[in-house]
């Protein structure tokens, strides 16, 4: 299933907001309900699409649950990474997909 | 006899025993009865039957068989006839399962050397106080079979007097629990707008009591797994606590259904949810964080900039994941993930403690 326009948008602001978090621009929280944000707004209707991306995100939103804002990117690090992988995975996917 | 003359076009009833609406459209093309208004030009009732089966049209009549079935009030059909019928007269209820017969499908009740005594749309029992079926399915009943139906029966002072009537495994099932939950039921009510993630669920009926409180029962006519009937009920509630549009309402004292047309009950004022203001909570022996009761509020009322931060997951869809949902490790061991359907609950091992609460998709 290809991405229309705001979807693509939307995933590509995911992988923005990774690095955002990672430069220190943006808080914990902020990020972990940012991306959740972006994935509402995008009413994408892949169910496995949305489940595969929730097993990504639940590891950060136990350490958002656990830790809060001073969760470190050290902390984080091994889930951001797995999760940057996949949305770069399906962005390669989806995007190539309509060209 | 003297004195005495017969006019046939006077004669009150027509079809079916139901009283003639002549001033309609002319002699003997319209007929009413407590629940349906009946074209006789279509053969068809005007609204739609409160009791429907699967194979049929619900503006269907005596299942397009006039000859052999009586529906004098227009509500009854099947298993529901026959039950009723057991419930007051006894015997034994069959449904008839050789496909290959004209009566397939329909349900009889057989009384020793009697038989066919409670044949479709049975409404023999009408004798009794019995005005209306309140269709019901509990929002926790995750131990009942799949597709099934519950029923129970209101009497004309609004209690409720029968069992209920599991309906896919012909048996008595949870009667007690589900009366006893259901003294101050006035009606039911058909909620709208109450679509789900999976979009499985067109029509939810609620109950209401006199105070038009929603009560967590409703059932979805749609026929699909129990389970997503009770997700669907979390769903339906929730929603309902915003925009609760009641559309049609069985008339309790007894006039027909169609005429009843106006919007009776609006809203809701009973929430299924604990405020997260209160912070940690316990209900029914499990923990919630402050950030899972926040998580489970409505959706739309706890906002993250634009989007909304709260899922809309009542505590009992919780407590089903929890209970039932698959269990995966957390990033720790202190923590566990119990996913059930698309409800994901982030938990101590013990479960005792609800950590987050996730819906897969919003």
């Amino acid at each position: 299933m290809e991405f229309n326009k705001l979807q693509k948008i939307l995933w590509a602001n995911m992988l923005k907001s990774t690095d955002r978090y990672r430069k220190g621009e943006l808080c914990y929280s902020d990020f972990v309900y940012g991306l959740e944000g972006f994935m509402d707004t995008g009413e994408f209707q892949d169910k496995e699409l949305i489940e595969q991306w929730y097993n990504f995100w639940t590891p950060l939103e136990i350490l958002s649950v656990t830790k809060g804002d001073i969760t470190t990117i050290e902390d984080a690090d091994k889930y951001l990474l797995e999760m940057e992988t996949f949305l770069k995975s399906k962005s390669d996917y989806h995007f190539n997909e309509e060209e | 006899m003297k004195g005495r003359s017969y006019e046939a076009g006077k004669y009150k009833y027509g079809f079916n025993t139901q009283e003639k609406d002549d001033e309609l459209y002319g002699e003997e093309n319209s007929t009413s009865a407590e629940y349906w208004q009946y074209d006789a030009r279509l053969g068809r009732r005007w609204n739609v039957d409160p009791v429907t089966v699967d194979w049929e049209s619900p503006f269907s009549v005596n299942g397009n068989n006039p000859i052999s079935y009586l529906d004098p009030n227009g509500d009854f059909k099947s298993r529901f006839g026959a039950y009723a019928y057991k419930v007051f007269h006894g015997g034994e209820v069959h449904q008839n399962k050789n496909q290959n017969s004209s009566t397939y499908g329909q349900w009889f009740v057989s009384n020793g050397n009697t038989s066919n005594k409670a044949r479709y749309k049975n409404k023999k029992y009408d004798g009794g106080s019995v005005i209306a079926p309140v269709r019901i399915e509990p929002i926790n009943k995750f131990d009942w079979e799949e597709g099934s139906l519950v029923w129970n029966l209101r009497d004309a002072g609004n209690g409720l007097i029968g069992g209920a009537v599991h309906g896919a495994s012909m048996t008595w099932n949870g009667a007690k629990g589900m009366v006893n939950s259901l003294k101050t039921v006035k009606g039911w009510v058909d909620l709208l707008e109450t679509a789900t993630p999976q979009g499985q669920f067109k029509t939810v009926y609620g109950l209401y009591d006199a105070g038009k409180n929603v009560y967590s029962h409703v059932t979805n006519l749609q026929g699909t797994t129990s389970y997503k009937i009770s997700y669907g009920v979390g769903i339906a509630l929730e929603k309902a606590t915003e925009v609760v549009v009641a559309k049609k309402v069985f008339n309790v004292a007894g006039s027909a259904m169609n005429k009843t047309s106006s919007i009776v009950a609006t809203k809701t004022s009973k929430s299924l949810w604990p405020a997260a203001s209160g912070g940690r909570t316990v209900i029914n022996g499990i923990e919630y964080t402050t950030h899972a009761l926040e998580r489970m509020q409505p959706v739309g009322t706890i906002m993250k900039g634009a989007t909304s931060y709260s899922r809309g997951i009542p505590p009992s869809v919780v407590e089903h994941a929890g209970k039932f949902g698959k269990i995966t490790p957390g990033n720790t061991a202190a923590e566990v993930v119990r996913t059930f359907d698309n409800v994901r609950v982030i938990t101590n091992p013990a479960g005792t403690k609800v950590i987050s609460v996730i819906k897969i998709g919003n």
